[in-house]
């Protein structure tokens, strides 16, 4: 979380940060998602000091994630998830940014559960980046302040012509608009093919120092729709099994068992 | 990105905060802090303070952001909430090539602020759109 903002050079006390921290934590509610679909209920940083696997301290404090992974990963679906998650608990609405609509509403049950769910979800298609930042740049006249904001494929916006003052700009405005609201915000995108040129995608990564990968192993005989899920300090490694249908299940590498 | 100041750059900003609150000048020792942790960028910085360059802009709904006027006389637009300047400077040098930590309009926001130099100025909300996101054509 971008805490320092530039108007205020105090030092900020633990009670400021817990209030900062407490709209909506991305990294916290990224890291429920995971365990939900891993099974365990509660997956929470305060438990146990023994039996909590992630550091009680780190995660409490990061309000922007962005998950990168190939294309048909399961991003859009933990997206979803986590929308689904702060629909259902954040105090304002959601909105979802995707360049097209979701082919379908991947399955979890949260949202079978609760169809009004869905109507506290505000789900956006700007076609170009042009529609995008215009978007998210007027976001303070015609919302009322959400408690999360989500982008579904963010590397669909940046064609290979944009450059790093592209990608910087979108990142910016994503985590200014963020900020004013004082609400989580949860990027998601796949890594360009080839890392040259401008680096649109190089700037977008400077924006969001945390991450959560998600990638397939090449050289192993794995099923098709296996994935490798790392989160460092919010998530221990795991393995994402993704569906044709769009069904997202989640386990825990046999070694980590012992 | 990386927003957060190194401690030691917010040290000396803290510093030059309260040097400047008691004698409204900022001691040479402070001076060459500034130069050994921005370099070069720290002396066109503080022009930009001299000149009065730095305007801290708020609209009704709560958004607020940054106008720098650059030494050519263009606006260019910095965010509250992270680093971000419009100006080719910070794509090129900050961004790409990773030399500089900031661009001299940032680190003239960081300055006005500290020495309470930044000018004060309200727009309409659609004007905020305006100002965040610059459509040029």
């Amino acid at each position: 979380m971008q805490v320092s903002s530039l108007p205020d050079f105090q030092p900020i006390s633990a009670t400021e940060l817990a209030a900062w921290a407490k709209p909506f934590c991305m990294a916290q509610t990224l890291s429920r998602v995971l365990s939900e679909l891993l099974g365990c209920k509660e997956f929470h940083n305060q438990g146990d000091p023994g039996t909590s696997v992630l550091p009680g301290h780190v995660s409490s404090t990061v309000s922007s994630v962005l998950l990168v992974g190939p294309p048909g990963c399961g991003k859009s679906g933990l997206l979803f998830s986590a929308a689904l998650v702060a629909a259902e608990e954040g105090a304002g609405p959601v909105i979802f940014i995707s360049r097209e609509s979701l082919q379908r509403l991947p399955g979890g049950g949260r949202e079978a559960r609760e169809p009004l769910l869905l109507k506290r979800i505000r789900f956006l298609y700007p076609s170009s980046l042009r529609e995008l930042l215009h978007l998210v740049s007027s976001m303070h006249l015609s919302f009322p302040a959400p408690s999360l904001i989500v982008v579904d494929g963010l590397e669909r916006y940046l064609a290979p012509t944009c450059g790093s003052a592209d990608g910087a700009l979108i990142s910016g405005l994503l985590l200014d608009s963020a900020a004013h609201f004082k609400c989580g915000l949860l990027i998601s995108a796949a890594q360009p093919l080839e890392m040259g040129g401008d680096g649109a995608f190089l700037a977008v990564e400077r924006y969001f120092p945390a991450q959560c990968h998600i990638y397939g192993e090449v050289t192993t005989e794995q099923e098709e729709g296996t994935f490798h899920i790392s989160f460092p300090s919010h998530f221990p490694p795991c393995v994402l099994h993704t569906a044709k249908d769009g069904t997202l299940k989640i386990s825990l590498p046999k070694a980590s068992f012992s | 990105m990386d927003a957060i100041l190194p401690t030691v750059a917010e040290e000396l900003l803290r510093e030059i905060k309260r040097n400047y609150q008691e004698t409204s000048q900022i001691t040479d020792e402070l001076l060459l802090g500034l130069k050994f942790i921005f370099g070069p960028t720290a002396l066109y910085a503080l022009d930009l303070v001299d000149q009065r360059s730095v305007s801290h802009v708020t609209s009704p709904s709560g958004r607020s952001t940054f106008q720098v006027v650059g030494s050519s006389g263009k606006m260019y637009t910095c965010f509250a909430s992270c680093h971000y300047c419009s100006c080719p400077a910070f794509s090129f040098s900050v961004l790409r090539k990773n030399d500089n930590m900031l661009c001299k309009h940032i680190l003239a926001i960081y300055l006005s602020q500290a020495m309470g130099l930044c000018q004060e100025l309200t727009v309409t909300d659609k004007q905020m759109c305006d100002i965040l996101f610059p459509k040029e054509d």
